[in-house]
């Protein structure tokens, strides 16, 4: 860590996922407590509402186009919030659900910010992983949950367990490689539905999940079977969830172990 | 604020609002002044928001925040691998930096 030259601090805080819901008084007082705000949200409205919290809210929108490289994006929102930080700005980064989640732009900030001396915090915020147990009823602790971005699914060889939900982030984009596109197509959908038949049958069904994010929307939770995954109306704000297709296994080993020790006295 | 966003941040808030019927959240769009066209596209219940979208000249955001990589990345774009963790790393912990 080296000494700061300056003053600056960086606050990457998420604003939940439905607009007046979720944020938290902590979140509203690191925006409203800023020299200068930065906002990656997902939705206009969202961000128009966030603009009512401060004077200086920066959208980091335009960084976006299509054909750029998404890394590019995600580059240029670090050195946006880090080049206020390094003039000694109290700087807040707002992202949409929670900062620390799927978002790579935050956790690089923070620690870029961090190595250069400048206090940097994380805030955590309501993700649409938490609306996604609440609205489809799943507890994670109930058989387990697994959680991957979709792409990073396919393309490595992971270790699947058919007896837990699988969660499957940024599923739209299913087999984009490129870096620059912002979805993809069904023929990349079927080669997903192809990896998921290695331990899901055909007619498994499936949710496709998307979170309210203005407070007057229903959540959609739209069940099919998988193997109408590659036609159906997806965006790049859905989650896909894939429920147990088998039962928990019992490692009769591993129980008779324990079974023996609950007989040693104590 | 505009009375839109001001409503909406109710509606967000409120318990009783959040979860209130049609009639209900007419009656309070009523009371609180919001332009009746938006008001029908929050009545409207739906799971899209398109028609609130246009009245108000908005356009589709841009979602993804996250590279599932590493893949081999144009020239000049620096990716989230710091070298000497690349070199330390094992093949499949690289995968997942
Ligand atoms: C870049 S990640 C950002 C996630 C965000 N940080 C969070 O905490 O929810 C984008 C992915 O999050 C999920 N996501 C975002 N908004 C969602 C919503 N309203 N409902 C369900 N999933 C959502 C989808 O899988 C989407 O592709």
């Amino acid at each position: 860590m080296s000494t700061p030259s300056s003053t600056g601090s960086l606050a990457c805080v998420g604003i939940g996922i439905t607009l007046g819901s979720h944020i938290t008084p902590l979140a509203r007082s690191h925006i409203e407590k800023a020299d200068v705000v930065f906002a990656a949200v997902s939705d206009g409205v969202v961000e128009l509402w966030l603009k009512e919290m401060h004077p200086d809210v920066r959208s980091l929108q335009p960084l976006y186009a299509e054909g750029k490289h998404r890394m590019e994006t995600y580059r240029g929102m670090v050195d946006a919030m880090l080049t206020e930080v390094r003039a000694g700005k109290r700087v807040c980064g707002v992202f949409y659900g929670h900062p620390g989640i799927f978002a790579w732009a935050p956790h690089r900030a923070i620690k870029v910010a961090r190595e250069e001396g400048y206090p940097a915090h994380m805030e955590p915020g309501i993700s649409s992983e938490d609306c996604l147990y609440a609205d489809l009823g799943i507890d994670p602790g109930a058989a387990g949950c697994l959680h991957f971005e979709t792409t990073q699914f396919m393309v490595y060889r992971r270790n699947v367990d058919p007896s837990a939900w699988l969660i499957l982030w940024q599923v739209g984009l299913a087999g984009e490689q490129t870096g620059h596109r912002f979805a993809t197509g069904p023929a990349y959908r079927q080669v997903l539905v192809d990896v998921l038949a290695r331990d899901y049958p055909a007619d498994h069904e499936v949710i496709i999940y998307c979170a309210a994010t203005l407070p007057f929307q229903s959540p959609r939770m739209e069940r099919i079977p998988l193997s109408q995954l590659p036609l159906a109306d997806l965006t790049a704000a859905e989650t896909l969830a894939v429920p147990p297709a088998r039962k928990l296994e019992a490692d009769s080993e591993i129980q008779a172990r324990l079974t023996a020790l609950d007989l040693v006295p104590a | 604020m505009p009375s839109i966003i001001k409503f909406l941040e109710r509606l967000g808030t409120d318990a009783q609002l959040r979860h209130a019927s049609q009639e209900e959240l007419a009656k309070a769009l009523e009371e609180s002044q919001v332009d009746a066209a938006l008001g029908a596209a929050i009545i409207a219940h739906s799971t899209s928001a398109d028609e609130l979208y246009a009245l108000l000249g908005l356009r589709p955001m841009f979602h993804t925040q996250e590279n599932p990589g590493p893949w081999p990345l144009p020239p000049g774009v620096a990716g989230d691998v710091v070298e000497k963790e690349k070199q330390k790393a094992s093949p499949a912990e690289q995968a997942a930096l």
